[in-house]
C-alpha cells in the first residue's frame, strides 16, 4: 500500500489534496447521518418534559419577526413530571407501563432462553450425530428460513383461539423452541468452536450424551449463544402484530401494544405525555443496546455473512 | 476388533441425533406447518374468526375467496403500495450502506470514529419499531414539529397543511424503513468487504487501478452473494411490512394518510379481524402474499446468480459431453 501511495504521489500532484477532499465530504456525510439517526429521539425526549401549550408551540428557538412569537424552541422544559403523571395515573390516560414492561420482558426473555438452548440442542444433534436424514433435514431448516412467518399469522392465531390460549403468554413462548436462524448460526458457529474429540473423551469419562451437551458443550457455546440470545430479547421484546391479535386484556399488554394505545384519539391531544410515554419505551433498549453495542455490532457483522 | 467395536459404540450413537433435533421439529410441526397448511385450507372456504363463529361451520367455496381478494380494491391499492414503499426505502438504503462501507473499508481515507459511527448509525435498528412509526406520527401530524418548521419557513399559511398526501406518507414510510435499516445493511458489507482476500486489491493496487474502479471490480462482485442475501431478506421483510405504516393506520382519529400507507398485512388483519371477520378471505391473501414472496425470491436468486461461474459450469457441462460423446466416439 506505501509503494502505491508514493508512485502515485510523484505521477499526480493532488493526490494528497484529493484524499483530503475525500475525507471532507465522508466525516461531512457521517456527522449529518449521525445528526438524522439522535435527532428524532433528542426531540422526543425534550418534548417529554414540555407541555402541551410549548409543544403546539413549536420546537426550535427561531422567533418570527413580524409576530414575535416563538415559533420553536429546543430547550427542554418543566412539565416532565406532570406529562409522566398524566401518562400512568390519570383518568384520561392511566396506561400501565409497569405491567407492560413485565410482561413484555417475561416474552422476550422466556422466548430467548427457550430459543437459545433448543437451537443449540438442536444445532449440537446435527453436528455432532451422523443420522440418516441428516443433511436432507438441516437443509430443510435452511429452506424455512425463507418462509415468510406473517403468512401464518391468521391461522396460528385462530388455532391458539381454539385452543383457550387467548389472553396467554403460551403463544409467544413455546413457539420460540424452534427458531431456524438461530439454529443456522449455531451450526455454524459450532463447526469452528467444538472438537469432537472432546465429545468422544465425555463419553470414554462415561457422560450421558444430554450430559455432555449440558455440561461440556453448553459452556463453550455461551459467547455464539450470547450473541444470538441478544437479538432474540430484541425480536421479541418488540413483536407487535401478534400480541395485539391475541392480547385483549390491558393489563396483560406489551409494550409495543401499549404505544399503539398512545396514538389513539383521547389522548392525543396531550402531545407531551405522548413523547413521555415513547421515551419511556425507548430508554430500555437505549440502555441495552449502549450496554451490549460492541457484541451487536459484531453479531450483526457475523450473522450477515452466513456463506 | 477394537477399531469395529468402538465404530458400532459410534452407529449406536448416531440415532441420539434424532432425540436431540425432535424438539425443535415436533415445535415447528405444530406452530408453523400445521398453520401453513391450515392457511390453505382456509384459503378455499367462508371460514369465519373462530369467536364469530365457534362451531366452525364453514364451507368450501373453492377459489370464490381468490377471485374476491383480487378484486377488492383495498388489496389492489396494498399490493403495489407495499412493495413500492419497500423499494423507495431500499434503493437509499443500499446506496448510503454501499457508500459508507466503501469509504469505511478504504485504506487511504481510514475514517476515524468508525466503530462510533456504527453504533449510531445501527441505533434505530433496535428500537421498537412501532415506537418509531409512533414518535414520526407525532412529528408530523398538525401542530407537530414537521408542522412547525413548516410554519416557521412560512411554506405553510394559516391552517393549511398540504404535505399530508398519499405520496408524502409513503414516502415517510419509506424513509422510515431507509432510517432503520442502512445502518444493518452497511455493517454486512463491512464484514464482507474485510473478508475478500487482502492479495486482490494489492493486485489491482500493483495494476494502477483508482479507488473507484477497484470497487467496482473486485469490491462488488465479490460481495455480490451477501449484497443478495442483504437483498432477499429485505424483500421478504418489505412484503411483510406493519409496524410502522400500521400507526398511520386508517380507522383511528390520526388516520393522517388514510389508506394511502395499507399494506398486504394490514389488509390481511383487518379482513379477519373487522368487518365480516373473514378468515377464508384473509388466508386467500395470505396464500397470494405467500406465492408473491417466493417468485420474487426465486428472480432474485436467478437474476443476481453468479453469472461467470453459472457460464463456466455450462461450459465445463458441454465440455464433459463433448468429451463423452467423442469417447463414445471412439468406442
Amino acid at each position: 500500500m506505501a509503494n502505491y501511495s508514493g508512485t502515485v504521489k510523484t505521477v499526480k500532484g493532488g493526490y494528497h489534496a484529493r484524499i483530503l477532499l475525500v475525507k471532507v465530504i465522508v466525516y461531512i456525510v457521517c456527522i449529518l447521518l449521525t445528526i438524522m439517526a439522535i435527532a428524532p429521539f433528542v426531540i422526543m425526549i425534550f418534548n417529554a418534559s414540555k407541555s402541551r401549550f410549548e409543544i403546539q408551540q413549536g420546537f426550535l428557538e427561531w422567533t418570527d419577526k413580524i409576530t414575535n412569537k416563538t415559533l420553536i424552541s429546543l430547550l427542554p422544559s418543566k412539565s416532565f413530571i406532570q406529562n409522566g403523571r398524566y401518562l400512568l395515573t390519570s383518568d384520561a390516560l392511566g396506561l400501565p407501563f409497569g405491567r407492560g414492561f413485565l410482561n413484555s420482558a417475561l416474552i422476550a426473555f422466556g422466548a430467548t432462553i427457550l430459543s437459545v438452548y433448543f437451537s443449540a440442542l438442536t444445532a449440537y444433534g446435527f453436528a455432532v450425530y451422523r443420522f440418516k436424514l441428516n443433511k436432507l433435514l438441516y437443509g430443510f431448516i435452511m429452506l424455512i428460513q425463507m418462509v415468510p412467518t406473517q403468512v401464518t399469522v391468521i391461522s396460528f392465531v385462530e388455532m391458539m383461539n381454539k385452543w383457550g390460549l387467548t389472553n396467554s403468554y403460551i403463544p409467544f413462548i413455546l413457539p420460540a423452541i424452534a427458531a431456524p436462524g438461530t439454529v443456522f448460526f449455531l451450526r455454524q458457529y459450532m463447526s469452528s468452536a467444538l472438537s469432537l474429540e472432546m465429545v468422544e473423551a465425555g463419553r470414554i469419562d462415561g457422560c450421558s450424551e444430554f450430559g455432555i451437551f449440558n455440561r461440556l458443550v453448553l459452556p463453550i457455546l455461551k459467547p455464539g449463544m450470547a450473541t444470538m440470545a441478544i437479538f432474540a430479547v430484541v425480536t421479541n421484546w418488540n413483536s407487535y402484530l401478534l400480541p395485539t391479535l391475541l392480547l385483549d386484556k390491558l393489563e396483560m399488554s406489551t409494550v409495543p401494544m401499549l404505544v399503539d394505545k398512545l396514538k389513539g384519539n383521547k389522548y392525543s391531544v396531550e402531545y407531551g405525555a405522548v413523547y413521555w410515554g415513547l421515551s419511556l419505551t425507548a430508554a430500555p433498549l437505549i440502555v441495552f443496546y449502549l450496554a451490549l453495542s460492541k457484541y451487536i455490532i459484531a453479531g450483526v457483522a457475523l450473522g450477515g455473512v452466513k456463506e | 476388533m477394537a477399531s469395529t467395536a468402538k465404530k458400532r459404540g459410534k452407529l449406536e450413537k448416531n440415532h441420539w441425533g434424532y432425540i436431540f433435533i425432535a424438539p425443535f421439529f415436533l415445535t415447528y410441526l405444530i406452530f408453523q406447518v400445521v398453520p401453513l397448511i391450515d392457511t390453505f385450507r382456509y384459503a378455499l372456504t367462508d371460514a369465519k374468526a373462530w369467536y364469530m363463529d365457534p362451531e366452525q361451520a364453514y364451507n368450501f367455496v373453492g377459489i370464490d375467496q381468490f377471485k374476491f381478494v383480487v378484486q377488492d380494491q383495498f388489496f389492489k391499492d396494498a399490493l403495489w403500495q407495499t412493495p413500492l414503499m419497500w423499494i423507495m426505502g431500499f434503493i437509499p438504503q443500499l446506496g448510503f450502506a454501499l457508500l459508507l462501507a466503501a469509504w469505511f473499508t478504504n485504506e487511504k481515507i481510514r475514517v476515524k470514529g468508525q466503530g462510533f459511527f456504527k453504533v449510531v448509525f445501527y441505533m434505530p435498528n433496535i428500537m421498537t419499531a412501532a415506537t418509531i412509526g409512533a414518535l414520526f406520527l407525532a412529528f408530523i401530524r398538525p401542530n407537530g414539529f414537521i408542522h412547525n418548521f413548516c410554519v416557521a419557513i412560512e411554506y405553510v399559511k394559516n391552517e393549511k397543511y398540504p404535505i399530508i398526501s398519499p405520496w408524502f406518507g409513503r414516502g415517510i414510510v419509506a424513509f422510515i424503513n431507509f432510517w432503520m435499516w442502512y445502518g444493518q445493511t452497511m455493517i454486512v458489507l463491512i464484514a464482507g468487504i474485510l473478508g475478500i482476500n487482502p492479495s486482490f486489491f494489492e493486485a489491482a493496487s500493483i495494476d494502477g487501478a483508482s479507488g473507484f474502479q477497484t470497487f467496482r471490480k473486485i469490491t462488488l462482485p465479490l460481495i455480490r452473494p451477501i449484497m443478495l442475501y442483504s437483498l432477499v431478506t429485505s424483500l421478504i421483510g418489505g412484503f411483510q411490512m406493519f409496524d410502522v405504516p400500521n400507526m398511520f393506520a386508517v380507522g383511528d382519529t390520526h388516520a393522517v394518510f388514510g389508506p394511502a400507507v395499507s399494506t398486504i398485512v394490514m389488509y390481511i388483519k383487518r379482513v379477519a379481524y373487522s368487518g365480516t371477520f373473514s378468515v377464508g378471505r384473509a388466508c386467500a391473501a395470505s396464500v397470494i402474499l405467500f406465492a408473491i414472496t417466493a417468485v420474487c425470491s426465486l428472480i432474485l436468486f436467478w437474476a443476481m446468480r453468479d453469472r461467470d461461474a453459472a457460464k463456466a459450469a455450462k461450459a465445463a457441462k458441454k465440455r464433459a459431453k463433448e468429451l463423452a460423446a467423442m469417447e463414445g466416439g471412439n468406442i
